[in-house]
Formats: structure tokens, C-alpha cells, sequence
């Protein structure tokens, strides 16, 4: 039973479970839609505007300050120091760093324990399937990721992001970007398909 | 709990999970773009399911998210953007097999060319957001 659970690889079902409770979570611990595409543009560059969730230090003083009918010097607050102290939030937030991290710990422990060697690459699937090694290789998925990258935020997600959680909130919005994904990547395989 | 401390179980879960489900295999990236493969399309009616019913659960239960307010099922906001987005997207996913977390998933899984996958997304990312100030008139109500 453990074997199941820590070696193999689960049956789409139990992936599916899985995942719909993590999404659930999820959307419960942040009150937020779950979606990876967001979270890596901020992982890499914070958002421009804080969401509703967090007000800045300097803010919050800023409108106590007014309510009192005080200025925030008569509060006992050094205005600059608290520029420094960054947005506070009610409640956990996500961490986008630390989400990426933790994502690639647990496919690297998942795959230690499935086993996995490093033989059996990507790449060796998009040669044999394409022909393609070496620097075609590096450069196709380049490419493919820049697509992919501008057309999730474009879109506003990626499949974990309207696929699952989009979906399971019932989400029009999301079937559209779906049928996109499938316009896009079926018309490319099935034309590459017909080239082979 | 410290937020980042939180961030990384969750990741460590999700990122083990995605090894799990094999969603980053690119066999089945490929089957499930040319309907040969039933795995990702199972997988995704599953979850969504479960996540629908949890998620309806929680809202009637009238449950209190850990941010004091009560809990409220996101949908998504309709905007030009989702489809072409989305056909540009799956562009690359075809190619790749990955998509921004999945991507990460795969390094971690030593699938090493997905490395350059993973740039690939971080750029392409990273350069829609001045081109959305600039061209875009719309919102793409995304925010993770």
C-alpha cells in the first residue's frame, strides 16, 4: 500500500482525488484561485499592485493617523523605516519563491523514490518522436516555453490554473482558454503527425 | 504557521503530486492532444470534480477562510485574452510538455532540457506583462 502511494505511479482516478483536494485547500487557506502561471511571473517579479488582501505598512499608519486625526510622527512611526517592512496580510499567503521551490523538492523526492534515472529524458521522447537532439532541441522547447509563458498570462492561466481550478468553480472563462489550449496544441501535433 | 513554511509543504505536495499523476510525462501530454490517451482527460474530469464538490462544500458550510472572510468560490472573469492566450499557450505545451509548474516539476525530476523549458516560461512570462501595459486594454483577473 505505501509502494502504491510513494513508488509507483497512481492510476488517473487517485491523481485526480488528489488533486482536486489540494485545489480545495488550496482555494480554502488563501481564499484564492489556485493557478501556477501567476505564481511564476511573481516568484520572479513581484505584482505592481498588492491584491485586497494585504495593505501596506505605510498605509495602514497612514489611515490610522487620519482617523485619529493625528500625523503618523505624532504616532510614534518613522514613516521610511516602515517602507521597508513591505505589505501585511491577514491570514497566510502564498509565498511564490518558496512554491517553486517546494515544487521541484517534491517532484525531485518523488522521482528518487519511483526510482527514476536520468536516462529517460524529455529529450529522448522529442527524439524519437521528432528526430530532434542537440540544439534543435534547446531551441524548440526555448520557444515553446516563451509561447507558452506570454500565452498563459495572456490567458490569465495555465491548465492548473483554468483547468483545474477555473473548472471546478465552473468557470466559462475557463472552457474558453481550454478550447484554446486544445486549438493551439492539437492543430500543431495532429499537422505534425500528418508531416511524419 | 510562517507563510513560507506553508508555501513549501504546499509546493512540496504539489510538486510531488505532478511526479504522482504523471502529468509531466510529454507521452501523455501527446496522447491527450491527439485524443489517443484517455490518462490526462480522466485525471482532469476527476479533479475537477472532487474540487467542485469541495469547494461548493465549503461555501455552503458557510466556512471562514483563514483570512477572516468567508470562503467564496473564484470564478474566472471573461476577457479577450483567453483564447488566443490560450492557443498560444498550448502552442507551447505541445512542444514542451510542460506548463509553468509542471516545468519545474520535470527539473526536479532530472529531466535536465527541461531547464531550458522552464527559461522559456519564465520569458515568455515576464515579457507579457509590459506588453500587456502597453497593448492590452483589458484585465486578465489573474492572481494565483
Amino acid at each position: 500500500m505505501l509502494e502504491a502511494i510513494l513508488v509507483s505511479e497512481w492510476p488517473w482516478w487517485a491523481s485526480g482525488i488528489a488533486f482536486g483536494l489540494f485545489v480545495t485547500l488550496y482555494s480554502f487557506l488563501f481564499n484564492s484561485s489556485f493557478g501556477f502561471s501567476s505564481t511564476l511571473e511573481f516568484s520572479l517579479k513581484a505584482p505592481d499592485t498588492e491584491n485586497s488582501e494585504t495593505q501596506s505598512m505605510r498605509e495602514a499608519v497612514l489611515q490610522m493617523a487620519e482617523e485619529a486625526g493625528v500625523t503618523p510622527e505624532e504616532l510614534g512611526v518613522n514613516l521610511d523605516e516602515l517602507e521597508e517592512a513591505g505589505p501585511i496580510a491577514r491570514g497566510p499567503t502564498l509565498s511564490p519563491r518558496f512554491m517553486v521551490l517546494g515544487v521541484f523538492l517534491g517532484a525531485f523526492v518523488a522521482a528518487r523514490l519511483a526510482g527514476a534515472r536520468v536516462a529517460g529524458t524529455l529529450g529522448t521522447v522529442h527524439e524519437a518522436v521528432y528526430g530532434l537532439d542537440g540544439y534543435m532541441l534547446v531551441i524548440l522547447l526555448f520557444f515553446g516555453g516563451v509561447i507558452g509563458g506570454f500565452g498563459a498570462r495572456m490567458a490569465g492561466g495555465c491548465p492548473s490554473g483554468h483547468g483545474l481550478s477555473g473548472l471546478s468553480t465552473l468557470s466559462v472563462a475557463s472552457l474558453l482558454a481550454i478550447t484554446g489550449y486544445f486549438i493551439g496544441g492539437s492543430s500543431l501535433l495532429f499537422l505534425l503527425e500528418a508531416l511524419q | 504557521m510562517n507563510n513560507k513554511l506553508l508555501t513549501s509543504m504546499l509546493g512540496f505536495v504539489l510538486g510531488f503530486m505532478y511526479v504522482k499523476a504523471g502529468v509531466i510525462e510529454y507521452k501523455y501530454i501527446k496522447g491527450m492532444f491527439l485524443f489517443q490517451d484517455f490518462h490526462m482527460f480522466g485525471f482532469l474530469f476527476t479533479a475537477v470534480g472532487v474540487a467542485a464538490v469541495g469547494q461548493l462544500a465549503l461555501e455552503k458550510a458557510g466556512i471562514k477562510s483563514p483570512n477572516g472572510h468567508a470562503f467564496t468560490r473564484r470564478r474566472r472573469k471573461i476577457h479577450p485574452g483567453l483564447v488566443p492566450g490560450g492557443i498560444l499557450f498550448g502552442l507551447g505545451w505541445a512542444l514542451t510538455g510542460a506548463c509553468p509548474g509542471t516545468s519545474i516539476a520535470q527539473v526536479g525530476r532530472l529531466y535536465l532540457p527541461a531547464i531550458v523549458s522552464f527559461v522559456g516560461l519564465a520569458t515568455g512570462v515576464l515579457l507579457y506583462r509590459p506588453f500587456h501595459k502597453k497593448y492590452i486594454p483589458w484585465t486578465t483577473d489573474s492572481c494565483g
